[in-house]
């Protein structure tokens, strides 16, 4: 069971973030790369495919080069990704010829072997070029990764460029202990323990498993914090909505906890839906419900971007009430409160979003008359 | 018009739409402009109603209205609604051009008037095609100039765009 895991988990991982990784160009693209790579490299060697793939090419170990292919282009990749992260238009020219000329050593060197065995002819080399082909990248990785770290601010990306530079130091520790057994073979020295189960299976799929993580970790933190805030926003959108429907420019399908797709997307429509709800709203807007939620709030001992936010949700509930009641518009007031960018208004109407959930109703009026929405 | 045509149609513009870094909608409205070349003045006017955008086509230049009554962030997506009506090539259903520009610019001559679109709800499918193309728009990737912004846009999906 453990072995199967080590087989098919990795691989499966590799496939859900590729999968699910938001396209995107620049170095969003080669974070794509990456993964595709890893999901290309890993899934070739899990025993099945690794079978079908050699019946299919008619060569039993065809997967294997298949398998390295994969695995030298991933190396590239990602240093290709650390590179530009650093700002830089594209990595060093050498590194790539490096690794388009390790691999094709590796073709020819493969073509003519007759066996994977360690003693036959051209094994040694074969890995050796293997090895050659990724060391540059790997190094490369190491040092960016953890210069990264150190300058990156916030705990999921450091902690996320730490495990780059971790799985790639990983990596370099396997492809030494790959080339030094080839070697041992043909040059009669003893390294037994290259064959151990701790440095030929668990190293390599430590060091995949890191970088896997490298990337699901900052991916899937993003993710809840988009879902959080666009499920935080739903109050205050609902109630906006109930009062006039063509700001949406969808109507909603699902209920908001079920909203898990495009969440980048859907949490920007909701936030200008909002505002243009919002502005439907301005001729209501009544000074003297603002300085008194604002008294109100104060009272409560609110400070700051909770005291706007709190005095904001009372302002918009008593236009919604007044609009639904059919007061007369006044000339709407200039003065507007939100964040001065995207990411500071989205968290400003979730702070008015939640205050206007936590809003005290008042008592249904059973004779109370309902005069209908009308646009501004 | 089908959903798929309409995604390719918005993936060919948005493939050649100018991309400022940082982004900023009165430098991405100059590069259309000059682009087209015609100009697009944005006049931003508060208190508009009915509509919190609208585009005034005339002879010699486009005309971008938007309600400067909200926030940076809202203002910003209003014009992009406008330029994407601008890039799309638009024209109104049901409205007449020279009465609509005349509510907003009295000075401005109703013969020299050619095309008033207004952002104000979703009926036709062109108030939805530009919506969606705003959208699309301010959501495309902008590389960023910090090392931080680039982490956040490539592992996390938060860039600075």
């Amino acid at each position: 069971m453990a072995e199967e895991l080590r087989n098919w988990g990795p691989a499966v991982l590799a496939w859900i973030l590729f999968l699910t990784c938001p396209r995107g160009d620049g170095v969003r693209r080669q974070v794509r790369w990456v993964l595709a790579g890893l999901a290309w490299t890993l899934t070739a060697q899990i025993a099945f495919v690794y079978a079908e793939i050699g019946r299919i090419a008619g060569m039993p170990h065809a997967a294997r080069l298949i398998s390295h292919a994969g695995m030298v282009f991933t190396v590239w990749a990602a240093q290709e990704f650390m590179v530009r992260l650093g700002g830089r238009a594209r990595g060093r020219r050498w590194q790539a010829w490096w690794a388009v000329g390790a691999f094709v050593a590796m073709c020819l060197l493969f073509a003519t072997l007759r066996n994977l065995l360690p003693q036959s002819p051209r094994v040694m080399e074969y890995v050796l070029a293997y090895c050659a082909a990724q060391l540059p990248a790997l190094v490369t990785i190491i040092g960016l990764g953890a210069r990264y770290a150190r300058e990156a601010e916030g705990p999921v990306i450091r902690a996320s460029m730490w495990l780059v530079a971790g799985g790639a130091a990983l990596g370099v520790l396997y492809v030494m202990c790959k080339a030094t057994l080839a070697m041992s073979t043909r040059m009669s020295f003893d390294f037994s323990a290259g064959r151990d189960y701790v440095l030929s299976r668990a190293l390599p799929t430590s060091a995949y498993v890191l970088v896997l993580l490298a990337a699901a970790l900052p991916a899937g933190a993003g993710w809840l914090r988009r879902y959080r805030r666009y499920y935080r926003l739903g109050p205050l959108w609902r109630a906006l909505y109930a009062a006039d429907p063509s700001i949406a420019l969808d109507p909603p399908a699902l209920p908001d906890a079920l909203m898990l797709g495009n969440l980048r997307l859907r949490l920007y429509r909701r936030v200008i839906e909002i505002r243009d709800g919002l502005l439907m709203l301005q001729p209501y807007r009544c000074p003297a419900a603002s300085a008194g939620a604002r008294a109100r709030a104060t009272a409560r001992g609110l400070t700051g971007r909770a005291l706007e936010a709190a005095t904001e949700a009372a302002v918009v509930a008593a236009a919604l009430a007044a609009r639904t009641t059919g007061t007369p518009p006044r000339t709407p007031s200039a003065a507007v409160i939100g964040g001065a960018d995207l990411a500071g208004d989205t968290e400003f109407l979730s702070q008015v979003s939640i205050a206007y959930r936590d809003l005290p109703r008042p008592e249904p009026r059973p004779h109370a008359t309902h005069t209908g929405a009308t646009q501004p | 018009m089908n959903r798929a045509r309409v995604r390719r149609r918005h993936a060919a513009l948005l493939r050649d739409l100018p991309r400022p870094v940082p982004f900023d909608v009165h430098t991405l409205c100059e590069g259309v402009a000059a682009r087209r070349g015609r100009p697009i003045r944005l006049i931003p006017m508060s208190g508009l109603t009915g509509m919190c955008g609208m585009w005034v086509a005339t002879d010699t230049m486009d005309l971008v209205f938007h309600e400067s009554s909200t926030t940076p962030p809202h203002r910003e997506h209003i014009i992009l609604h406008e330029l994407a009506h601008i890039l799309c090539d638009h024209y109104p259903v049901s409205l007449d051009p020279a009465e609509r520009a005349a509510m907003l610019m009295p000075g401005l001559d109703p013969a020299l008037v050619r095309r008033v679109l207004g952002r104000a709800g979703y009926s036709t499918a062109e108030e939805r095609e530009a919506e969606l193309l705003a959208s699309l728009i301010r959501q495309r990737d902008v590389p960023s100039r910090t090392l931080n912004g680039r982490l956040r846009g490539a592992l996390s999906g938060d860039g600075d765009g």
